[in-house]
């Protein structure tokens, strides 16, 4: 089977030569089985050595590889040559909305630090505390089915390039954290859900999402996230109005 | 930053103005259309109207559909890179409550007078 050509412009930032990002263009052989990974490897190893990317487990698990295909959100893992016109040149820039470290390697700390702030994970219930660890958190497959959807997030960066809202302000909590923020608190393990409320409740929470949805299309998990904001402004709702007749709590 | 948002009051009014415009407000336009093309018709349709227990609806109708539509324009502003602020926040709002009294009062006045 003969080879084809893919033509590439890819954007390249290193901080301490160039003031600004810039492009470089590259050809890569390809066959039908070549993803954007590989042609990036391709381009490292015989192109071009200072290329930098992130990436790992190469089958879309480890969510290090999100980078921007002509404009569009995506794992360089997951995107194949072959959907590409190898007449038109694919342009590969880095994670939109992130700062730029170098190349196509983008920072989201910002992410992280998001993520750490709603707590994704089981918080117990005092009377769970000291439960030996044999006996476990016992769930039925229909508890498990409730948040299973958004338990599948392999936080990625993704939604936050594709988000609109997140573009303009950096203080919204953003898709990811608020889909494991109420994947959290519906998991009937889970005794967490008052602290992560106030979180969810905040203008800088669910209330900034204008479901615009683009998150949950680009999702390379199928995870939804714009769903789950949705059903968390519905439980942040009801939440309101029960605080308006118990008002002394919190 | 950990203030609670009061936006559960303005999505809820736009969320019940979402659901008066997708089911009411068409019925309503399609029955001035109709009747719009028989003066008796449409004086049947005003002496409908004249009664409160389908003035109070056509008064709900009206304000959440003002609220939503107020609603969306807000956040609109913001995804056309409008960095909205609190005084967005009131002449939207505010708009709103003023355009749902006014209708409020003048009917009151049609149908009560």
């Amino acid at each position: 089977m003969a080879e084809k050509i893919m033509k590439f412009s890819v954007a390249r930032y290193r901080p301490e030569t160039d003031s600004e990002p810039h492009f470089q263009d590259f050809e890569v052989p390809y066959i039908h089985e070549t993803s954007l990974l590989e042609a990036l490897n391709y381009i490292k190893d015989n192109l071009e050595p200072e290329l930098s990317f992130r990436w790992s487990c190469r089958m879309a698990v480890c969510g290090s590889c999100a980078m921007m295909v002509n404009g569009v959100p995506k794992l360089a893992c997951k995107t194949f040559l072959r959907d590409y016109d190898p007449n038109k040149v694919m342009k590969i820039e880095p994670l939109a909305n992130f700062p730029i470290e170098r190349d196509l390697v983008v920072d989201i700390s910002d992410f992280i630090e998001k993520l750490e702030r709603i707590k994704p994970y089981i918080i117990p219930a005092e009377k769970d505390k000291n439960k030996p660890l044999t006996e476990g958190y016992l769930q039925t497959p229909q508890q498990m089915e409730m948040y299973r959807q958004f338990a599948q997030c392999i936080n990625c960066g993704i939604c936050y390039a594709a988000c609109p809202q997140y573009k303009l302000n950096k203080d919204f909590i953003g898709p990811a954290a608020l889909t494991l923020l109420y994947r959290y608190n519906i998991d009937s393990r889970d005794a967490g859900a008052r602290e992560r409320m106030k979180i969810m409740s905040q203008d800088e929470g669910v209330w900034s999402c204008t479901f615009v949805g683009y998150c949950s299309q680009v999702c390379p998990k199928h995870v939804d996230p714009a769903q789950a904001i949705q059903l968390g402004k519905k439980a942040s709702a009801i939440d309101y109005v029960i605080k308006m007749f118990k008002p002394g709590e919190e | 930053m950990n203030r609670r948002s009061d936006e559960p009051v303005y999505w809820g009014l736009f969320g019940a103005g979402g659901m008066a415009i997708a089911f009411a407000l068409p019925a309503l336009i399609v029955m001035l259309i109709v009747c719009g093309f028989n003066s008796n018709a449409m004086a049947n349709l005003f002496e409908l109207f004249r009664h409160w227990w389908t003035a109070i609806p056509l008064f709900g109708v009206l304000a959440l559909t003002t609220w939503h539509c107020l609603h969306r324009i807000y956040h609109g502003l913001h995804d056309l890179t409008i960095h909205t602020t609190r005084l967005h926040h009131y002449v939207c709002y505010g708009l709103a409550g003023i355009i749902s009294v006014v209708t409020g009062f003048g009917m009151f006045l049609i149908y009560f007078e």
